[in-house]
Order: structure tokens, then C-alpha cells, then sequence
């Protein structure tokens, strides 16, 4: 038996491990298996043979990134499994882990792309009906991202008391580096709350919510109106207050009880003043 | 418990792993442990910079020394050292003024890609030659040594040339590193590979450990898993008492990653772990104890 290098004994090893199948089928199949073989360097050792041996990292590799998708990802699988009433939500898990192997030393970031692939992935086998489940993936995605992202201190709060009405009217705001707005025919944030009790949506109404982390570092998810939805994304895009009351056709006065909440809550964090 | 140190600086004593279904327990209270082990990774955030679990390490750096422990350094790995991670690390490392950083002696991926299991090495020269130059990379731009820690396995190499104990004593001695020995996984891979365990004991210079891990493991029936899920079982505590006598009252961390217990139940393993420190790990007691475990009694 020829000794194998280090780099072609992990490039074996990786492929056995990866395999959905474990290592003996793939090396039975033996195909696209990493030449030269290194099954042999792996020693058989009873009461293990060598391919059960390996497998033992198989499994467990597959069983931590699931577990990890299920711990972020729960009320999507609670939301697929209840609406679908099929095994659809493991599939895709089983099919990221394989098709989007993690190149990131941080296994939290794993889950950050599992929507986008969900979505390009199965979007044409979901009835178009179902496609908010796409959503509640994306919530949870947003959550996660809240829990990762690094948040300032909230420098506005200092700030206010030495503003008049004129310069706020022209200023720009900066908001929470965590917060995102989702848009959704399903009322996102009750179904993440309830995912089994909650009405599931019938259509026709177009529900908003935004997640962020607020000013004591707990992540929120709150239902919006369309009004706020849309002067936040007004917000987010740099517009000032005024801008946005005109934009929005909202008024100055349900602004400004908005904008306190927001300081509040900690979605509104500093201020850039207009020179 | 907390019979050691319990204020900022050197661990010493038993600590626990922080976890994030205890932040919460640290944050608000101050639960009686000498010090806590955090897993480096969880407190990177997105780009190194931390999130909401850093915010709250912060808060309870205040009350406890503090351990970084990394699970994606990959250091057998033939990829290149991934310095952003590096880097990051050492900056973790500074905010929250760990006393060390530990990894283990595997590899976790190659060719780009992480599969976040601790994958065992063959133990050859050739692959002493791969990891002493890394570890000298990453002693560097750590700016100090590296812990190292033995993996379990489930495996071995037919050409391995060496035990892995004599391994780790010569990347010691070749790159100064130093041990966290795990006396859990020196068990799981002695049931699993048919070999002595006091031998492994015995093979590893005195000087050279840092850190002991304890832990639990999981019984399959034809081998034992690394699994730390369970609270250390007899075999390891005997096990652990072995260490205790050669290498003195180390610094001693109970790992519980999952089916966690609730915090009293963790803490109450680090209790038993300062009691054995106690008995086993001081020189004037280490005689007379290893006198009473063989029926010998000093007159």
C-alpha cells in the first residue's frame, strides 16, 4: 500500500465523509472519488470495519449543520411541515448541507444563504400560494442576522434635546445597522410568534414587519403599517423627515410620535445634521 | 465550589463552558465558578467585530477570568491558515482579555470548505513537518503560545508512524505549544483504539498542560462518542484523578455542549472537579492520596 499525502488522504476523506450515502456506497459507486483511493489507509479495526468507522464522522457531520439549520430555522420548519404536510423542509436542509458546503470558520453564518437557496431551489415546486413560506425563512434569516451584526450605542438620544424643529425637518437619520423591513402576503411576525396556532394566509392583504435588535439587545419582530413601512424605507434610503412627509403623504404629527418611537426603541440611532 | 480564584485574572480551579442558554444565568447573577471557557467562534458575529452573544460576554468578562476555545482553526489542515480568522481571533482575544486561546490537533476542512467536525490527523513526520511551521504562524501572530488540544477519534491511519501522545510531545517540544488535555477524549479514544490510557498519561511531559477537559461521552456499544451530552462518567473521573497526580491542580473546564443541564447541574460537576483538585492535586496530598486509592496508610 502506497503511503498517501496528507492533501490527498483529507481530499479522500472529505469526499467519504460528504457523502449523503456514507462511505461505502460512495466508494462502491466510486464515483467522482478523489484519485488516488485512501480507503485502505483507514484501518480496519473490529468491531468497526473501516467504512463504519468513517461514517461516524459522516453522520455526525450531517446531524450538527442540520441541527444548527433546525436552531435557527425553527418556525420555518414548523410552518413548511404544517402547510405542506411533507418532508419538503429535510429535503431542502439535506440539499443545502450537500449543495452549499460552508466555507466560514464561524458555523453561526452557516444559515445566512439557506433562503436564497430554498427560494431558487423549490420556488417552482411550491404552489404559488405557498410562496410566503419563503418569507417566515427570510424572517428568520433577518433574526439571525440581528444576533450576529455589531450594534453601535445609541448616540441620538444626546443629541435631540439640542436640535429645533428645523434642523431635524432637514436631517438624516441613521438607523439600526440590524434592522430590516420584509414585505409578505402573510402576517410574518404573528406566524413567527404562533407558527401551529395562527391563521395561515388566505391571500389578497399585504402584511409588513421589521426586525431588529433593540436598544437592549434583544431582537425584535413587529408588525408594521403600510404607512410605517414605507416612511422606514424612506429612512433607511437617507431621505430627511421632511422629505419623507411629502413623499409618504404621512404628517408631520404622525412622524414625529413614530420618530420617538423609533428613538426609543432603538430603531433610529444617530443623526447626521444637513450642512 | 469556587474554592480557587474567582475574580478577574488567571483561571485556576474548575470552570465551566459559557453557553448561550447561560448567558442570561451570568448576566444577571453571579453564579459561584472559578472561571468560564468560551467557544471562540460563537462570539465572532459576522465579521469579527461580535454580536448580540459579545455584547453579553462583555457584560460577564466583569466576573469571571475567561478562556477562548476554538473549534475552526483546522491547524492539520493542508489549506492555507486562514489569517482574517487569525486575526479576528486576536482581536476576541483582546476585548475580552482571555487568559489563553486553545484549538485542537485535527483538521476541519480543506479545499475551501469547513465541515465543522474535529477530524483526526495521521501521525507520520510528514505530518509533524505540515504542522510545526503553523503553529509557529499562529504563535506569531498571536503574539503567544498556542494550547492544543487532543481530539477523540474514531479512526486511525495505517501509516501513522507514531502514538499520538508521543505526537503531541514533540510538537511541544518543537514549537513550545502547550496542551489542553482532554481526559475525556484521551478515554473515548483509548475504548475506541485499544490502548491504555494511563499510557497516554504517562507520555505527555509534566510541563507541558495548560488546560484538562472533562466531559460526558456517549456509549454506542461498539465505541464511545465525544458527544457532551452527559455528566463526566466514572471511568473519566478515575481517569482524571490519574492526571490530577501527575500533573498537579491544573486548571480543569467541564465541557456540556448539548442536552444541557440546568446551570446548578453544571456547576455541581465543576464541585466535584475542585474537590478531586483538592484531594489529588497538591503535592503534600498527592502521596497520601495515591497511598489511600491503593489501601496503603501512612502511619
Amino acid at each position: 500500500m502506497e503511503t498517501p499525502t496528507l492533501e490527498a488522504l483529507q481530499h479522500w476523506l472529505k469526499w467519504a465523509i460528504t457523502h449523503p450515502e456514507g462511505a461505502k456506497t460512495a466508494v462502491a459507486a466510486a464515483q467522482f472519488e478523489p484519485k488516488p483511493s485512501c480507503a485502505s489507509s483507514v484501518v480496519n479495526a473490529p468491531p468497526l470495519d473501516r467504512f463504519e468507522r468513517i461514517d461516524i464522522y459522516g453522520k455526525a457531520f450531517f446531524l450538527r449543520l442540520r441541527d444548527y439549520l433546525l436552531s435557527v430555522f425553527p418556525k420555518s420548519k414548523q410552518l413548511f411541515d404544517r402547510v405542506l404536510q411533507s418532508d419538503a423542509f429535510d429535503m431542502l436542509m439535506a440539499e443545502y448541507i450537500v449543495g452549499v458546503p460552508s466555507t466560514t470558520p464561524n458555523i453561526d453564518t452557516f444559515g445566512l444563504a439557506f433562503p436564497a437557496f430554498c427560494r431558487d431551489n423549490a420556488s417552482t415546486k411550491l404552489p404559488n400560494e405557498h410562496s410566503w413560506l419563503f418569507d417566515i425563512l427570510e424572517l428568520e434569516r433577518c433574526v439571525l442576522f440581528a444576533h450576529l451584526s455589531a450594534c453601535g450605542e445609541s448616540l441620538i438620544k444626546t443629541k435631540l434635546p439640542l436640535l429645533d424643529a428645523e434642523t431635524l425637518g432637514s436631517a438624516r437619520f441613521t438607523t439600526d445597522p440590524t434592522l430590516n423591513l420584509i414585505g409578505s402576503s402573510a402576517n410574518l411576525a404573528d406566524l413567527w410568534r404562533s407558527p401551529m396556532e395562527e391563521a395561515l394566509p388566505s391571500g389578497g392583504t399585504t402584511f409588513y414587519c421589521g426586525v431588529w435588535r433593540d436598544l437592549s439587545g434583544e431582537v425584535r419582530v413587529q408588525t408594521l403599517s403600510i404607512a410605517a413601512y414605507t416612511c422606514l424605507t424612506a429612512l433607511l434610503s437617507g431621505c430627511a423627515v421632511a422629505q419623507i412627509s411629502i413623499s409618504t403623504q404621512t404628517t408631520q404629527t404622525q412622524i414625529a410620535q413614530w420618530f420617538r418611537e423609533w428613538v426609543e426603541n432603538g430603531i433610529i440611532r444617530d443623526i447626521l445634521l444637513a450642512h | 465550589m469556587a474554592r480557587f480564584a474567582s475574580k478577574p485574572g488567571q483561571p485556576s480551579g474548575a470552570g465551566v463552558g459559557l453557553r448561550s442558554k447561560y448567558h442570561r444565568d451570568f448576566a444577571t447573577g453571579k453564579p459561584k465558578v472559578s472561571w468560564l471557557e468560551i467557544v471562540s467562534e460563537n462570539y465572532l458575529g459576522l465579521d469579527g467585530r461580535g454580536g448580540r452573544a459579545l455584547e453579553l460576554l462583555l457584560q460577564i468578562r466583569e466576573h469571571y477570568p475567561v478562556v477562548m476555545h476554538g473549534v475552526s482553526l483546522s491547524l492539520g489542515s493542508v489549506d492555507p491558515l486562514n489569517l482574517d480568522y487569525l486575526l479576528q481571533l486576536k482581536r476576541l482575544k483582546s476585548v475580552t482579555s482571555a487568559s489563553w486561546y486553545s484549538d485542537h490537533l485535527c483538521w476541519t476542512g480543506v479545499g475551501g470548505e469547513n465541515l465543522h467536525d474535529l477530524l483526526p490527523l495521521p501521525y507520520t513526520m510528514d505530518a509533524l513537518q505540515h504542522l510545526c511551521p503553523r503553529i509557529h504562524k499562529v504563535q506569531e501572530v498571536m503574539g503567544e503560545r498556542l494550547v492544543l488540544e487532543n481530539v477523540s477519534s474514531y479512526l486511525t491511519f495505517a501509516h501513522s508512524e507514531m502514538t499520538e501522545w508521543e505526537f503531541l510531545s514533540t510538537l511541544t517540544r518543537r514549537t513550545g505549544c502547550e496542551l489542553l488535555l482532554d481526559v475525556n477524549n484521551v478515554y473515548v479514544s483509548a475504548i475506541n483504539h485499544s490502548f491504555d490510557p494511563r499510557e497516554f498519561l504517562n507520555g505527555i511531559p509534566q510541563h507541558t498542560v495548560r488546560q484538562f477537559h472533562l466531559a460526558g461521552y456517549s456509549d454506542n456499544g461498539t465505541h464511545l462518542v465525544d458527544t457532551h451530552d452527559h455528566p463526566v462518567w466514572p471511568p473519566v473521573w478515575s481517569l482524571y484523578r490519574e492526571a490530577l497526580l501527575r500533573f498537579g491542580p491544573i486548571p480543569t473546564l467541564i465541557e456540556w455542549d448539548d442536552r444541557l443541564p440546568p446551570l446548578d447541574g453544571l456547576l455541581e460537576e465543576a464541585a466535584k472537579a475542585e474537590i478531586l483538585m483538592e484531594a489529588y492535586g497538591n503535592p503534600n496530598a498527592r502521596g497520601a492520596s495515591a497511598l489511600a486509592e491503593v489501601g496503603h496508610h501512612p502511619s
